[in-house]
């Protein structure tokens, strides 16, 4: 039985978990966006970064996190998760121009910054042990954290070379991809 | 109005790298996607989350909307998956 067969057959039975991405900091980005655009400011992120972003080196060493503080710690580096995935529309400009892509590397040099930090605090949060790991809010910077390291592979410069060879008709449908990928599996 | 869905080339040895269920379920996201395309063109990465045994696997996966042409091209997948 080919592969194929077998993963639409575990779909049928139970499909597999999806944590869908949480509403826990939208309150908290939608009030910035208020603001922001009250004040006419085009920061690139929300007032308390340069909080988060320069603080978790701050956090005592040596002694394991009180839970009060590691919540307060998860929530304010999700909020900033959250204010930067605002401007995911400006991650990868399908233009050459150089204010549009001076933008998308200042936000990738964000992004960088906040997952250092993330993990710095990953870090400390997992000397508490197992309780603490399976928290909710814990497991869901987890993800964004691996999210955010699988966005900084990724350049504009990049995007742009693959943008410009789809434009020169360098594609397969769908169709055809599905077809190639299940060969490998349905020889 | 559902949308065509293309795949640039480069992408493709890209999914390769992916087990091959997690492959099925970004193929899945697309279609669900081009059922209910969002409503501005642009670049943007489409986060997609899968917990197996524990350990969570994030891909992201890099879309072109063109709302004019109504196609949502797939240009590349980058992944976060951590070593068995």
């Amino acid at each position: 039985v080919c592969a194929a067969t077998v993963h639409q057959a575990a779909k049928l039975c139970a499909k597999n978990v999806f944590l869908p991405q949480s509403d826990n900091c939208s309150g908290v980005a939608k009030r910035w966006r208020n603001l922001s655009s009250r004040t006419g400011h085009a920061k690139i992120a929300g007032p308390h970064q340069e909080f988060y972003m320069q603080a978790v080196d701050l956090l005592p060493a040596g002694d394991a996190l009180p839970e009060q503080m590691i919540q307060r710690w998860v929530a304010a580096a999700l909020t900033e998760a959250a204010a930067l995935r605002d401007l995911d529309d400006q991650l990868y400009p399908a233009t050459e121009d150089p204010v549009p892509l001076d933008r998308a590397r200042r936000l990738h040099a964000m992004w960088e910054q906040w997952a250092e930090q993330t993990e710095g605090l990953l870090q400390r949060i997992a000397s508490r042990g197992e309780p603490t790991q399976a928290r909710k809010d814990v497991v869901q910077l987890r993800q964004e954290n691996s999210w955010a390291r699988a966005l900084l592979g990724r350049t504009p410069r990049m995007i742009l070379e693959r943008l410009e060879k789809v434009r020169e008709g360098d594609v397969v449908t769908i169709e055809e991809a599905r077809r190639e990928l299940r060969s490998d599996h349905c020889p | 109005v559902s949308y065509a869905l293309i795949i640039a080339r480069d992408a493709l040895p890209e999914l390769k790298r992916l087990d091959f269920w997690l492959q099925e379920e970004a193929f899945d996201e697309l279609e669900e996607l081009a059922e209910d395309p969002p409503h501005s063109s642009g670049i943007r990465p489409y986060r997609m989350i899968r917990l197996r045994d524990d350990t969570v696997e994030a891909v992201i996966l890099h879309l072109w909307v063109d709302t004019a042409a109504a196609t949502i091209t797939l240009l590349g997948v980058d992944a976060d998956i951590p070593p068995r």
